[in-house]
């Protein structure tokens, strides 16, 4: 979990967009990169396959600069969707300080919604992780398409825990800086 | 003692430099010139890339896992366990990865394992922790950043 470094006065917090493949979570970090300032942001480097499907994983670094003699950072990671891929996913979760799940909200996709919803409580318990102690939100992504499910679906199926959500559309970028703003203030909340 | 002893080795071993890295990505120290290498950059992939070798040698073999070196045109990298919870990231330019060098790596990141945690928890305990306010003024910075208007 979070990293207090008081020898180099540094706080850097890891946050993970997980969710079923082609859902939607590279877009979102995509446009969090073009719009962030670029005096804030490191590199984005994205592990991917030449089909830019990612492959392992996509990280952006977002520097909040030096907060009462702390130099604070998030570091954005994504995980590979496909089923296949979990033990990169597992890998990914490792120290992770605030999840996103990036759900879509069509309706062919509630099934990988939901695999990717138990998928994530599993590999998190094999790390001693509990979700419900973990700064967490949920985008109920695309949300511009047709055939997708009524956001109380989704939240029945998907946040039954009641943790905050947003409508979000990625490829424009609606709802994906609410989502982040949200986990990343619980992040630093729990720091506390 | 963690930052003397990675600086120690960087000059003994002519790294270009050398990063302790958590296993989450994060950087933790580092000795030597980075220069136009982004320290966040390679310390996440560096760790994320030597976990999966972990993962993968556990998978085929079991046994613990020490070191992983790549060997480039133009130099070396070389990645060392330091516990559980960190790696050592060595960048070589210009050398190869030799035995020696995979050797000296692997035994200083042994040397590590246990005195990191006490390092990053204990160095810099002098009352200096986080403020009160700190988590107000993170929240006023999360909204400036994180807005549309960029």
């Amino acid at each position: 979990m979070s990293m207090i470094n008081y020898a180099s006065r540094e706080i850097n917090c890891k946050i993970v967009y997980y969710g079923p493949g082609l859902g939607g979570k590279t877009t979102s970090l995509e446009y969090v990169y073009s719009r962030v300032n670029p005096d804030t942001r490191g590199k984005m480097i994205s592990l991917a396959t030449e089909t830019d499907r990612t492959l392992f994983f996509d990280f952006l670094p977002i520097d909040l600069g030096s907060i009462r003699g702390f130099k604070t950072r998030f570091h954005l990671y994504t995980v590979p969707g496909q089923v296949y891929y979990n033990a990169s996913r597992k890998l990914i979760l490792k120290g992770v300080d605030g999840i996103i799940f990036v759900a879509d909200s069509q309706t062919s996709r509630a099934e990988a919604n939901i695999e990717s919803m138990h998928n994530l409580y599993e590999n998190l318990e094999t790390y001693g992780y509990d979700l419900n102690q973990i700064p967490f939100a949920i985008q109920y992504n695309k949300r511009d398409l047709p055939d997708i499910l009524p956001t109380h679906e989704l939240r029945a199926q998907l946040n039954p825990q009641g943790v905050p959500d947003f409508e979000t559309i990625a490829t424009r970028g609606d709802g994906v800086f609410d989502t982040l703003k949200a986990v990343s203030k619980l992040v630093v909340k729990a720091l506390s | 003692m963690v930052r003397g002893g990675l600086q120690e080795y960087a000059k003994r071993s002519g790294a270009r430099f050398v990063l302790l890295v958590d296993r989450s990505g994060a950087v933790l120290a580092v000795a030597g010139r980075p220069d136009d290498i982004d320290p966040l950059t390679f310390s996440s992939v560096a760790s994320a890339h030597f976990s999966a070798g972990e993962q993968l040698a556990s998978t085929l073999w079991g046994g613990e896992y020490r070191t992983l070196l790549h060997q480039g045109g133009r130099g070396a990298v070389l990645l060392a366990r330091v516990g559980a919870e960190a790696v050592l990231a060595t960048l070589f330019i210009g050398q190869d990865g030799s035995e020696g060098r995979v050797q000296e790596g692997a035994e200083l990141g042994a040397e590590l394992e246990g005195v990191v945690d006490v390092w990053l928890t204990d160095e810099g305990r002098d009352g200096r922790g986080i403020s009160e306010g700190w988590v107000e003024a993170a929240q006023e910075e999360i909204d400036r950043i994180f807005r549309e208007d960029g």
